[in-house]
């Protein structure tokens, strides 16, 4: 194997050394191109070197369109030489052609001016040859293309708005095509629909069966006069074998796969497929015989046409549908010509279009009962294939229209609150809104929250409860502002409090602590009740203390025995019965009472 | 202390909502209502609108109401070419669900066919004023009242607890009554037109000067106009137009709304 890639290697070598040779140039020449193989196949591809010498300026040059290839710029190239102390520069442009078609081709030569010089290239000479393709096992191909594009148009003579079918076809002999992009058409004067999917194929053309990428669409002239169609560009790759031929200094110089050499490489080299231009002649259409009402449909069409519905009241609207089908340039189709009596009122139609099918929908009005039918549809077009005018007319469509019931009136309202202005097809056949599906929030007929009692009670509840609470709250603010207040509000009930304390000692005949007790009653009960230190309150002080403050004579007068009867016990260690004490206690109670309801 | 006040305000809220729930539940239990509204549907659906009146009859004689019944009404006595009735049904159903948008446009659809006696009369500045609250019903209304109230208490509370709010308090619940008090003449209003709103079913009702056929006539209504009945003498109601004018019209010609 490697003995094989050696042996490869060294003719290689040799075979680029010939080449060289073969465009070796003489020193006078400045500018010169050289090709690294004059020798190919359709689809092989070559280097084509664009070579100045003794000049580095020059500007990269636009390869022109060289027949029978395509052309891609790959790079430049410097070179500088020190011979016998003289240093010399060149600059090379590379380029790389695919061959397209079969023959001989001449390469330049190429003119190009440069600083006020114009400098003239050699020309080169290069053969490509056929490459055997699969299946179409014929040998008498050597001169075909083996890729091209085409561009079909059906007539080349048209009459304005007249649609024609185009076919941009790409046939491919032999050859790996990838990445077909959409052709890119060029024109003038035309209207071209986009381009639909395209279809492969194969077509047997000059002996030859090609694989075909037909582009289908339709264009129609918008201008009379002579008009250039096309060209059209299509962009692809073709997969390109270089098996080692199209070896460069650069892979000698980065080293060079062996399998590469022994099975060859595949690139995919773009390329543009340019058609021809064609030449349309495009014909006014006549204007003798031109019907009223011709709007410039070109084509052949058919009318059909119906209303609906055929009884309305006055003011009620009748629709009427008018389809329009056939072959032509459905662009140029208008709405019939209808003429439109004054009792009849009309809204512009709406139009849609369904494939070769245009439709146009109209609103039509009967303003008053007398119309007895809706006009008559007229539609003219211009048939290229007969040159003629033609008129198709449907109609007059009879209808019955009705007064209208009660108070209607024959207009159409929108609601007062309305200020948006409609368009007509809003406006027409408005009609009350569909009823509710749920019966919503079912209720007693006539109960409302304002004649509840339930909810004037709960009103009534809140009301005395925030009374309430303010007044409760202002209340425990005076508690707590008001000390005097206070023990007052206290002073009963820690009173009776205390008496049933006292009460406790009389069963336990503890006479002593049962008047301390009753004393001490009386002493917190005045200061509690007059807000006075309770310290100062003694027996004598406690009659003095009630004197200035309205209290009866009674009440004192019983207070006064209490004190004394207390005095007597915890002092004189009088002996008293528990009768007594029990009296005393309800003696005590009354005083508190009657003290209690004092001012 | 405040635990107990806390309590209270708790126990006031939870009567507030009971209340709030109870106003959204005032249907009786039973499924009659809801099997005859489903039964004039079927009927409307069918093309029976003659039907299906009878059915939403039947519902409305169960004592029972609500917008949508009203408005389904409406739309059946449209649909019989009777744009009165229909009128008188989608003005009791506005009553309920002012708002509604379907409701507002088959009303002013049903008004625009009709024909309106477009003279002299204004309509007074009142008018003008309770229209700006034709946006709520009756039962919001009083709603809006009942949360004014509340946020009153709100605020009479906050006075007694923050220190700072007590000064701004008082002119808060100010306001609060301040608001209050238009929506209680609307209210008012509202309950006033409740049994006196009537609508005109007929195609033209001579309104006379006097109770009896041969008076002269003072105004012609039509159609679907509103009218306030005043008063009921036999046969014959005494109405009220917008402009105030008073006459008798004859019982059969008009329909409480």
């Amino acid at each position: 194997m490697k003995l094989i890639a050696e042996y490869k290697k060294t003719i290689f070598i040799f075979l680029y050394i010939f080449l060289i040779s073969a465009t070796a140039f003489s020193e006078d020449v400045a500018f010169q191109i050289s090709a690294n193989r004059n020798i190919i196949q359709t689809g092989d591809a070559i280097q084509l070197n664009f070579k100045f010498d003794k000049i580095r300026d020059v500007p990269v040059i636009e390869l022109p369109d060289i027949e029978g290839f395509s052309s891609r710029y790959l790079g430049p190239s410097t070179e500088m030489s020190i011979v016998n102390g003289k240093m010399t520069s060149s600059i090379t442009y590379m380029y790389r052609l695919v061959a397209l078609k079969t023959g001989i081709f001449a390469i330049g030569p190429f003119s190009f001016k440069h600083n006020n010089d114009t400098f003239t290239s050699n020309a080169l000479k290069v053969e490509v040859s056929s490459l055997a393709a699969p299946g179409s096992g014929s040998t008498n191909q050597a001169a075909q293309d083996r890729i091209f594009l085409v561009m079909e148009p059906e007539k080349t003579e048209l009459y304005i708005n007249e649609e024609i079918p185009l076919k941009i076809k790409l046939y491919v002999n032999g050859l790996s095509v990838r990445n077909i992009r959409y052709p890119e058409l060029k024109y003038e004067g035309f209207s071209v629909e986009e381009l639909g999917k395209p279809r492969q194929y194969q077509e047997r053309k000059n002996g030859v069966i090609y694989d075909v990428v037909e582009f289908n669409t339709t264009f129609y002239a918008t201008k009379t006069g002579t008009l250039d169609l096309g060209p059209a560009v299509l962009g692809a790759s073709i997969i390109v074998k270089r098996q080692g031929r199209g070896r460069s200094p650069l892979d000698d110089f980065f080293g060079n796969d062996p399998m590469n050499d022994l099975f060859g490489r595949s690139e995919a080299e773009p390329i543009e497929l340019t058609t021809e231009r064609i030449s349309i002649s495009v014909l006014p259409l006549p204007e003798k015989d031109r019907p009223e009402g011709f709007d410039g449909a070109v084509g052949r069409f058919s009318m059909e046409a119906g209303i609906s519905p055929a009884s309305v009241n006055t003011g009620d609207p009748i629709t009427m549908k008018i389809s329009i089908s056939g072959n032509g340039n459905s662009t140029s189709v208008t709405s019939p010509l209808i003429k439109i009596p004054d009792n009849i009122k009309v809204y512009d139609p709406q139009v849609t279009q369904d494939g070769n099918t245009k439709i146009f929908e109209q609103i039509f009005i009967p303003l008053s009962h007398e119309v007895t039918a809706l006009p008559e549809a007229r539609f003219s077009f211009f048939n290229p294939a007969s040159s003629q005018y033609e008129t198709i007319v449907r109609g007059p469509f009879s209808v019955n229209v009705a007064k209208t019931v009660g108070s209607k009136r024959a207009v159409i309202v929108d609601s007062q609150k309305d200020t948006v202005q409609r368009t007509a097809e809003d406006s027409i056949g408005r009609d009350i809104i569909y009823i509710k599906e749920s019966p919503g929030d079912i209720r007693k007929t006539g109960q409302y929250l304002y004649n509840s009692p339930l909810y004037l009670g709960i009103h009534l509840t809140a009301l005395i409860a925030l009374a309430a609470f303010y007044f409760y709250r202002k209340k425990i603010e005076r508690l707590k502002n008001n000390t005097g207040y206070a023990r007052r509000l206290k002073a009963p009930d820690q009173a009776a409090a205390s008496i049933k304390e006292a009460a406790k000692f009389i069963d336990k005949n503890m006479t002593a602590e049962f008047h301390d007790s009753v004393f001490s009653i009386i002493k917190d009960y005045i200061s509690d009740r007059f807000n006075i230190v309770s310290a100062g309150i003694t027996a004598e002080s406690a009659p003095v203390i009630l004197q200035g403050r309205d209290v009866d004579t009674e009440t004192m007068q019983k207070l006064q025995a209490i004190l004394d009867q207390c005095d007597l016990a915890r002092y004189a260690s009088a002996t008293i019965t528990g009768e007594t004490m029990r009296k005393s206690l309800t003696e005590l109670k009354k005083v508190i009472e009657r003290l209690e309801r004092l001012k | 202390m405040f635990k107990h006040i806390d309590k209270y305000i708790l126990l006031f809220f939870i009567m507030m909502s009971v209340f709030i729930y109870d106003t959204g539940n005032c249907q009786e239990a039973g499924s009659d209502p809801a099997y005859l509204f489903y039964k004039g549907n079927t009927h409307y659906e069918e093309g029976n609108y003659t039907e299906a009146i009878k059915a939403y009859d039947s519902l409305e004689q169960t004592g029972h109401e609500s917008g949508n019944i009203y408005y389904n009404m409406g739309n059946s006595y449209f649909k019989i070419n009777e744009p009165g009735m229909a009128i008188l049904y989608y003005e009791r159903a506005l009553r309920l669900m002012p708002r509604d948008s379907d409701l507002n446009s088959n009303y002013n659809y049903a008004k625009s066919g009709l024909t309106f006696d477009i003279s002299e009369h204004k309509v007074p500045l009142s008018r003008h004023f309770l229209n700006l609250f034709s946006f709520l019903s009756l039962n919001e209304l009083t709603l809006s009242v009942s949360f004014l109230l509340l946020a009153a208490a709100a605020a009479f509370l906050a006075r007694m607890y923050i220190f700072a709010f007590r000064k701004r308090s008082l002119f808060l619940i100010f306001l609060v009554f301040i608001l209050i008090l238009p929506l209680l003449y609307a209210i008012t209003n509202r309950i006033n037109l409740l049994n006196s709103e009537a609508v005109v079913i007929t195609e033209i009702a001579e309104a006379r000067f006097e109770p009896f056929k041969s008076a002269t006539s003072h105004y012609t209504l039509y159609r679907g106009m509103k009218v306030r009945i005043i008063s009921e003498k036999k046969d014959w109601f005494k109405i009220k137009r917008d402009d105030n004018k008073l006459a008798w019209v004859m019982a059969h010609e008009i329909k409480r709304i």
